[in-house]
């Protein structure tokens, strides 16, 4: 009973666990909740795997970490062609010349990262591998991509899964916290279980280790792209209110009894469980939709990247840059106000930092359908028209697709997304490499490390070949072994 | 003890949040990659295990290391301490300490008092040695329990341990860096237990329940055996319960009691004082006395070992700073952190305290002025003298001012001369010039004027190292 009322009813703005509801477990996996709503989840989507999106923390020095856990500070100095690491260290008069057969990871220091961006594409690979750059050409086995790290790189098209033209970032409407005023910090937080604190601040973060609740009116657009960083310390269990005309926490328990307060949605999130509620006055409690994420127990952080649009009554949830869930209200867009509201519901710790409130397209990235539903290359345009066929090239401007009667050239401005064909690959391109690269800001790219110096790093990759790339834009190297 | 809790941190947190990592996504928990080797632990939150082969000022700490080409040398700037993988208590009589030294600069020794006036204190510690410490050094001296003696003090290795994980499965229980960690099944061990005893250890765990049993007096070192007679707690996350086991009938339930877990704190310092004479249990959480159970059937123990189980579902807990004691009589140890006070003060076997000036201790009595009054105290009615604190004249110390943990022996500060695998050499300030064998240290601090809390703003722990505290 205890569990479920964790993942289903904490969640809400306030606690309502204490209120006793009956909970009953049907079959086809429905949970109602008997109160003074209904609560019915119906076949929860499951998010088994995220991507590691953690960047290193911004240390002023390299850090080398060993696969016993043992980890040191300093600089690294080079890794020459046998993978031996020099490493110089601040107590050691001498550099550290350390084998890498038991190094797992080195994380470099931000104060060595120092590249601007302008990229506009984003490329996947078929072996989970990313790159962000500007899209130069494609033919029928390349696609070239001009990179501020590594200049131009041909890619080769067999390792290629898709292609997303990524917008120019609007201005962000607010970016924060800098400081906890102008934020509201809730009066009184009724929790079943343990005291009520506040949220503190410091260095650019939200702290809370009691139940606690922060609200600001964000002045949140109508079509609004909502981002958040979240790292907790034993159970997440937050309830953040979006849309809402509220900056005191509502309690789902009592609302009809609280001051009255204009709708909003709930956007619950726990451990494992996330859900999205409409909540208004007088309506009973319903979900938009559950979802299952267990790949959240697995981690003690996440992004979060929610997308509003009160014109198509939308929500989306994206962590990590996964799309995880799109919620469709056959009510109506609820939201009736443009503050939100973070309350932490009092179990573990959290940390609240890089919220960032930023108007949108109202376009979502499409997820890649799995390699045996791409026989072919798909394009998605603007206006949401798909292609399938042949990319022949990608030349001056225009992308000629071959579609079996027709071979239109389509203006570059118009595409948004290429799922590219799967193709068969050969064993030397479906090996695990021995490198993992995480470039900044959240890239990764594998590969033979060949050598590595303080002005370049040489790699060969199976998705390029060899290219030398700049440091400067490596903020890890992830070092696998047999 | 204290000392080495503050170091939960760091790699320390890098390791349980792995643990916790790999918990959450499979019911058994394998044990993370072994280690081997000396712990060196600097301040920054970095560690590095390896062999340290020699210590001094000209060359530093060196440490060899199988992932490095050369033998590494550090200064000691930084290093925060060192815990040797390696270390062996030297013999004790049952007779060499009913007395817990402690001095203002945080020296520690167990010992027999042989003499105290206003100008020295003399002792002959446990290793043997006759000392003869200026008065104004010491700040406390403890009158522990009669045949007090620490019977076990570690982790210092998994050997020694009877470990039974799930049929089938792999050990469950494993040992790392002075800790104890259980995904699963028991983890026992015989210490010989037929007097009263205590036992202290800090109970870790990222899990939001904790759940594990000991059973204490158990012969069963294998298993969970409530036909042994002796007594089991559960603890879980914020309670715990004892019930008392007898061989033919069933368990008895003795009760619970509430642990004070402030602030989500994922660890806490439990005590238990199994008193024999007073037929009582009396658990302490965080050095609070939680409960004292009364058994009115008399005191039930029978066996000699101790057992735990993890019974939390795979989720690991971390033991450590395990210290096991026997005693005799009807007064527990107290093994409480040192309540300071601004004058001399006496604490007699009541708990009653009076403050006032020592002047004396003659005929076996203790001398204490307080205002107009003379007291003339029996030193057996006596559980501990505090001294007030004389005026800090203390210079600021190097980076080679050490602190050396002794196994089962207290801890003693000095400069520090050389160090190899035989003997290690400095000067103290208050015992003098002095020499003792390398095997006998278990972990030597550096650095003892740094605060660690600076340092632990650079442990990659979002939460600032991991602890709450």
């Amino acid at each position: 009973m205890n569990k479920f009322c964790a993942l289903m009813l904490c969640a809400g703005a306030i606690s309502s666990c204490a209120l006793g509801q009956g909970i009953i477990l049907r079959g086809g996996g429905q949970i109602q909740v008997q109160g003074n709503g209904v609560l019915i989840f119906n076949s929860p989507t499951i998010v088994n795997e995220l991507p590691d999106v953690s960047v290193p923390l911004s240390n002023t020095s390299d850090s080398v970490l060993f696969t016993n856990g043992d980890f040191l500070y300093g600089k690294l100095i080079s890794i020459g062609s046998q993978r031996e690491i020099r490493w110089q260290h601040p107590d050691s008069a001498a550099p550290i010349d350390f084998k890498s057969t038991n190094i797992t990871q080195i994380d470099l220091s931000s104060t060595r990262r120092s590249l601007e961006e302008t990229n506009n594409c984003k490329v996947d690979f078929v072996n989970s591998d990313s790159l962000k750059g500007n899209l130069i050409s494609c033919d029928k086995d390349s696609v070239v991509l001009d990179t501020v790290y590594a200049g131009q790189l041909r890619l080769s098209r067999a390792m290629l899964e898709s292609l997303v033209i990524v917008p120019p970032s609007q201005p962000a409407l607010f970016e924060g916290p800098s400081a906890i005023e102008g934020w509201a910090q809730g009066k009184s937080i009724a929790v079943p279980v343990g005291d009520s604190g506040q949220f503190t601040f410091r260095n650019g973060a939200f702290y809370a280790t009691k139940a606690a609740s922060i609200a600001r009116d964000l002045h949140l657009p109508d079509t609004a792209q909502i981002e958040f960083d979240l790292v907790w310390k034993s159970t997440l269990h937050m309830a953040i209110a979006l849309y809402t005309d509220s900056l005191q926490p509502v309690s789902l328990a009592s609302k009809e009894t609280a001051p009255d307060f204009g709708g909003f949605y709930s956007f619950q999130v726990n451990s494992s469980y996330l859900d999205m509620m409409p909540i208004k006055k007088k309506d009973p409690l319903k979900s938009l939709g559950a979802i299952a994420v267990p790949a959240l127990m697995q981690r003690n952080r996440a992004h979060f990247d929610l997308r509003a649009s009160k014109r198509d009554h939308k929500l989306a949830l994206l962590i990590n840059g996964v799309l995880v869930k799109e919620w469709t209200d056959p009510d109506g867009f609820a939201g009736q106000g443009t503050a939100m509201r973070f309350v932490h519901q009092g179990q573990g710790s959290i940390k609240l930092s890089n919220i960032r409130i930023r108007p949108w397209d109202g376009q979502l990235e499409q997820p890649t359908p799995a390699p045996t539903h791409r026989p072919t290359d798909s394009v998605r345009l603007a206006d949401g028209t798909r292609l399938n066929g042949q990319i022949e090239s990608i030349n001056n401007g225009k992308l000629s697709i071959a579609t079996g009667n027709s071979t239109p050239q389509l203006p570059i401005s118009q595409l948004r997304q290429i799922d590219f064909a799967s193709q068969t690959l050969s064993s030397a391109q479906t090996n695990s490499q021995p490198v993992k690269v995480l470039l900044t800001p959240g890239y990764t790219i594998s590969g033979q490390l060949e050598t590595w110096s303080s002005d370049a790093m040489t790699l060969t990759s199976p998705s390029f070949g060899k290219a030398k790339i700049d440091p400067k834009a490596v903020a890890r190297l992830q070092f696998t072994h047999d | 003890m204290s000392r080495a809790r503050r170091n939960f941190s760091g790699a320390w947190t890098l390791v349980l949040g792995l643990l916790f990592c790999v918990s959450a996504s499979a019911k058994q928990t394998a044990a993370p990659p072994p280690v081997s080797g000396d712990l060196l632990q600097f301040l920054d939150g970095s560690a590095l295990h390896g062999q340290v082969t020699a210590m001094n000022t000209n060359t530093g700490v060196r440490v060899e290391n199988p992932n490095v080409v050369q033998p590494i040398a550090f200064k000691p700037n930084h290093v925060d301490f060192i815990r040797f993988s390696k270390a062996e208590a030297l013999p004790t009589s049952n007779e060499s300490g009913n007395c817990h030294f402690r001095f203002f600069n945080g020296d520690e020794v167990f010992g027999v008092l042989n003499s105290l006036n206003d100008q020295q204190l003399e002792l002959t510690a446990w290793f043997g040695s006759v000392l003869k410490i200026p008065r104004q050094a010491v700040q406390s001296i403890t009158f522990l329990s009669r045949g007090y003696r620490v019977v076990y003090e570690g982790p210092t290795e998994l050997e020694g341990w009877s470990v039974s994980g799930v049929p089938g499965g792999a050990s469950n229980w494993w040992y790392r860096d002075g800790s104890l960690f259980g995904a699963a099944g028991t983890l026992g061990r015989k210490f010989d237990l037929t007097n009263s005893c205590t036992v202290e250890f800090d109970l870790s765990s990222k899990a939001t329940y904790q759940n594990l049993m000991l059973s204490l007096y158990t012969d069963s070192i294998d298993r969970l055996d409530f036909g042994n007679d002796g007594y089991i707690f559960t603890f879980s996350a914020d309670n715990a319960q004892l019930r008392r086991a007898q061989r033919g009938v069933s368990p008895v339930d003795m009760g619970s009691a509430v642990l004070a877990h402030p602030d989500n704190k994922d660890r806490v310092h439990i005590t238990i004082h199994a008193n024999k004479e007073d037929a009582s249990i009396t658990l302490m959480a965080d050095n609070k006395v939680a409960k004292r159970w009364k058994d009115s059937s008399g005191f039930a123990a029978k066996g000699t070992g101790l057992l735990f189980e993890n019974i939390g579902g795979g989720q690991p807990v971390r033991i450590s700073n395990l210290r096991i004691s026997s005693w005799q009589g009807r007064f527990e140890p107290d093994t409480n952190p040192l309540t300071q006070t601004n004058a001399d003060s006496v604490l007699f076997a009541n708990r009653d305290r009076a403050q006032g000036k020592i002047t004396a201790f003659d005929a076996g009595k203790v001398s204490l002025t307080a205002g107009t009054n003379n007291l003339q105290v029996p030193m057996e009615r006596v559980r501990q003298i505090t001294f007030a604190p004389t005026p800090n004249t203390q210079q600021q110390r190097g980076p080679w001012e050490v602190r050396a943990y002794f196994l089962r022996g207290g801890m003693i500060s000095f400069r520090l001369a050389s160090w190899d695998k035989d003997q290690v050499s400095g000067e103290s300030s208050i015992f003098g010039p002095l020499s003792f064998q390398t095997q006998t240290v278990r972990e030597m601090e550096f650095n003892l004027d740094k605060r660690r809390g600076d340092a632990l703003t650079a442990v990659p722990d979002e939460f600032g190292g991991g602890d709450n505290e």
